[in-house]
């Protein structure tokens, strides 16, 4: 045997390896306290676990709103088929960053003190609230699924009749947190390398949000199409992209003019650390994407279209990264001579969560009505033809005749 | 009365009593540690500088600021600036987010990371301890009650009035008026505790008097819109590692300016997104209703 | 160093799976049972989807909007074709009689003519398509359309073309037809390649190989 282990089973042994892994580390966690199981200190108090799993993640989710306001809002009914699949990785993205923040939090299981001690100048209680809201709503934006799978006709004409209160709100809560992911930062300026930050922060993040949102739904429609030939035409995808580019476009613009206005384009030449991890991230969100799109014959096909995205969502979460981790790493260094790295729980926690999401979403697809109705076709195996005995028979068959002719 | 602790570090001669206090009236084990950590509140280093031969014991406490970071970002309010000059943290709010240990510009809060159910802790400036000579009543079990006859915790610690009594006299000092622990532990009188306003203008005086004797600086007076903790120095802040580069705007402000523009963005966007739903539907619907009257002409002439 | 090691983590999990990919790439066989995702093309299969009408001459039509006829060429011609360099299909407004070869698929220097399923006039055209011939392999049937028309004789159209069962059991005859007929055209079975040898017929790209003569056959024999 040349290959012994088929793909899909390959996949699914490494999924169940980075599940078991989490699993360890959830009991080290739970079991030991955050001391054991992560790298975290008095120093360096947020980690992976912030930085990757709630400020990447729900940025990643933001495919659900963009897509939802697209249809719903702006009218473009031909992105209709994708919205479901963008509001089922949102749902389950928000679903799974809740998860991370009870790993983060010391005191999880007080959590609810949010809804009772509310702290309004808190930009954390803001998140927290959008968050804890907008899953809801999102859950409630997915919910048409399930009762149609399990065919409510009733509580699906209620659904119907608040589809579009349901997704201004959602429109709204997600301008609110995306962008106020950003503003958690504001209160560190002094932490902070002048790359990233910036008072425009809340703003980058929001718009970033969107083309991200855009990248992720394409690369969820292609990762679908491989695994379960379930899939969205390629030019809607394409049309995504285009608008994906565009809103970058207005990204990195603005990114450019507000490190231009703050006078820290003077860093660009250092050589540093921090200034190799920008050109990372602009060259993997900006310059890379473009290259790849306009690779003639290439950058429209599907696969084409997968790279490209895929290089966006890699760098945002570069940008991400680097706004939480990255950007801190010299005062951590300058004043007390430390540095973060996460420890293997740490990273064995967010891969199993990512898993999670993976193999959520791809139980959904399968058993939801997740996708546009395909229509329904026959596939013959050539080599399952009749082979037919003679050739004289063909000439002897007047159907066969009649058809040539 | 807003209360605030002024260090003077040229009367400090590094005896290390104000850490020593600190650790016993907290119950704390009594370790010397040149790092803050969940169970050291203040620490004492040692800044020598060969050059100008000086030699500098620096006390690191919490400043507590006037406008803190800490409590602005703390989403369930756990932290709170008291109007007694205190900035506390509230056991039985906190999640255990760690987002006061971000956002501190002076790396203050620490952390019990090896606890399953952490506390965020730092110097409370003993406020409950100031406050606990107020309470005499005590409970037939022999715990210190408060008014409403709860007993009186501290850090999750019941009280005796064994316990009260010597945390009493250790945050009593010599005028009999209550002060932390540090500064009634302080034998040369470099840490001193008192009214904000007065302390702060006899730091000014000091400096005004005795010019050749400090930088002319209150350390803490103007950091980050201003805090409770001043020092006075005859070296450079800077040279002994103190944060000197803070603005002199107060953090939460920043966090502020874009939090009070809710409201306006919600209400904006939201009337927005109303109306490009409202034009596009309605664009929709003209549509539909025109191809309807063509269909029909055409059946007409047909 | 974090945001570093995160990116080449995903990078390193990414590339794994485009060798894993490759390699089935390579052993299709072996890929088979895993894989049957159709535009990967990777197993010798023929598409057709139930609400499609087929001509006799592989192109097919489907009903839009009740008045409008899509048109396409079938998923079998394609996979014979292997690789297509252009499409070429009548202007908007010109008239398509069911029959007639309006449809011209380039490869290389040589040219096959497709006829119309369907009489009527031309709509508009997929010039997404036509720009990137690369859709028609992707999907005959949705992005690959041609062109569209409006019918103007729909009824008496529709008897000559195939659908559902009826398609199904003429294209599974056309296979065993297109394998005869290459059997026949193809003197040394080395051309068609190797695994003519395990006893299966490729028709995947299989037209490549034949020249200009046989191709007119071919045309002559199938599309018509």
């Amino acid at each position: 045997m040349k290959l012994a282990i088929p793909r899909i089973t390959f996949w699914k042994a490494v999924a169940g390896i980075f599940l078991l892994g989490g699993l360890v580390a959830a009991v080290v966690r739970f079991g030991w306290g955050l001391g054991v199981a992560t790298n975290l200190s008095d120093v360096t108090p947020w980690g992976l676990w912030i930085g990757f799993d709630i400020v990447v993640g729900v940025g990643l989710a933001a495919g659900g709103f963009t897509l939802a306001g697209i249809v719903h809002i702006f009218n473009i009914k031909r992105f209709k088929p994708i919205v479901r699949p963008a509001i089922l990785t949102a749902f389950l993205g928000y679903s799974l960053v809740i998860v991370g923040l009870l790993f983060d939090l010391g005191r999880p299981w007080f959590i609810w003190h949010m809804l009772i001690y509310q702290n309004p100048h808190s930009v954390l209680f803001e998140v927290g609230m959008c968050v804890m809201i907008y899953t809801t709503v999102l859950a409630l934006e997915f919910a048409p699924v399930v009762l149609e799978r399990f065919r409510l006709q009733k509580a699906l004409k209620v659904m119907k009749a608040i589809t579009i209160p349901l997704i201004i709100l959602g429109i709204l809560l997600s301008m609110l947190h995306q962008s106020s992911l950003g503003s958690l930062y504001l209160i560190v300026p002094q932490k902070m390398h002048p790359y990233w930050y910036s008072p425009m922060l809340p703003v980058f993040f929001f718009i970033s949000a969107i083309a991200v949102g855009l990248g992720m739904t394409i690369v969820e429609s292609y990762l679908s199409a491989r695994a379960f030939q379930k899939t969205l035409e390629t030019h809607l995808l394409r049309d995504l992209a285009r608008i994906m580019f565009g809103v970058l476009l207005v990204y990195f613009t603005m990114r450019f003019i507000d490190l231009l206005r703050r006078d820290a384009l003077h860093y660009l030449v250092d050589g540093s650390f921090e200034t190799m991890m920008l050109y990372l991230e602009f060259g993997l969100m900006l310059v890379i994407p473009l290259l790849l799109f306009n690779i003639r014959g290439f950058g429209q096909s599907r696969a084409g279209l997968f790279f490209t995205a895929f290089s966006v969502v890699l760098g945002f979460m570069t940008n991400r990264l680097n706004v939480t981790l990255t950007s801190l790493e010299s005062y951590y260094r300058e004043m007390f001579g430390t540095s973060y790295f996460p420890s293997i729980g740490e990273l064995a926690v967010t891969i199993s969560i990512v898993t999670a999401g993976f193999v959520l979403f791809g139980l959904a697809v399968k058993y939801l009505p997740i996708f546009p109705h395909h229509e329904e076709e026959t596939v013959i195996d050539v080599n399952e033809a009749p082979e037919r005995a003679a050739a004289p028979k063909i000439d002897g068959d007047p159907a066969a005749q009649l058809r040539r002719h | 009365m807003s209360h605030a602790i002024l260090v003077d570090l040229t009367e400090c001669v590094g005896c290390g009593a104000c850490r020593d206090a600190c650790q016993q009236v907290h119950k704390f084990p009594e370790i010397e540690n040149t790092k803050l950590d969940a169970q050291n509140f203040t620490t004492l280093r040692l800044c020598e500088d060969a050059e100008e031969g000086t030699e500098t014991y620096v006390r690191q406490m919490c400043q507590h600021c006037q406008d803190p970071a800490c409590a602005s970002v703390c989403l369930v309010g756990a932290i709170e600036k008291t109007a007694d000059g205190a900035v506390t943290w509230d056991e039985g709010k906190c999640i255990g987010c760690r987002y006061c240990m971000l956002a501190c510009p002076f790396d203050i809060p620490k952390y019990e990371w090896e606890s399953g159910n952490p506390k965020v802790r730092k110097c409370t400036m003993c406020h409950q301890e100031r406050h606990l000579a107020e309470n005499a009543k005590v409970d037939n079990e022999g715990f210190v009650i408060d008014r409403n006859g709860d007993r009186i915790e501290i850090d999750g610690r019941e009280i005796t009035a064994d316990d009260r009594d010597s945390i009493v006299s250790m945050t009593t000092n010599d005028d009999d008026d209550r002060a932390t622990a540090c500064s009634v532990a302080c034998p040369t009188a470099a840490t001193l505790f008192g009214d904000r306003d007065e302390l702060l203008a006899e730091a000014h005086a000091r400096i005004k008097d005795n010019p050749d004797d400090y930088v002319p600086q209150v350390y803490g007076s103007k950091e980050v819109g201003g805090t409770s903790v001043f020092y006075l120095s005859n070296v450079s802040f800077e040279s002994l590692g103190f944060y000197t580069k803070l603005d002199h705007e107060a953090l939460p402000q920043r966090t502020w300016n874009v939090l009070e523009k809710i409201p306006d963005i919600v209400v904006t966007a939201g009337v927005a997104l109303g109306a490009v739903y409202w034009i596009t539907s309605r664009r929709d619907e003209v549509r539909r209703y025109e191809d309807e009257v063509k269909k029909q002409k055409a059946n007409k002439h047909s | 160093m974090v945001a570093l090691f995160v990116i080449l983590f995903v990078a390193v999990l990414l590339g794994i799976d485009l060798f894993i990919q490759a390699r089935h790439r390579k052993y299709p066989i072996m890929a088979a049972a895993a894989d049957a995702a159709p535009a990967a093309g990777l197993r010798e299969t023929v598409r057709i989807p139930k609400s499609v009408f087929f001509h006799p001459g592989h192109t097919w039509a489907r009903l839009q909007d009740g008045d409008h006829l899509e048109v396409g060429i079938d998923d079998f011609v394609q996979k014979a074709l292997g690789s297509i360099d252009g499409v070429t299909v009548p202007a908007v407004g010109e008239f398509v009689r069911q029959g007639d070869p309006v449809i011209t698929l380039r490869h290389d220097n040589k040219e096959l003519h497709l006829v119309a399923p369907a009489s009527g006039q031309v709509q508009s055209i997929n010039t997404d398509a036509l720009e990137n011939p690369q859709l028609l392999r992707e999907n005959p049937y949705r992005e690959g359309w041609l062109m569209m028309i409006k019918p103007s004789e729909l009824a008496s159209n529709l008897g000559m073309l195939h659908v559902a069962e009826s398609a199904v059991n003429w294209i599974k005859e056309e296979i065993s037809r297109f394998r005869e007929f290459l059997n026949a055209s193809v003197a040394q079975p080395a051309i068609v390649g190797e695994s003519m040898l395990d006893g299966g017929t490729p028709v995947s790209g299989a037209l490549e190989h034949l020249d200009g003569e046989h191709l007119q056959n071919f045309e002559e024999q199938f599309l018509r």
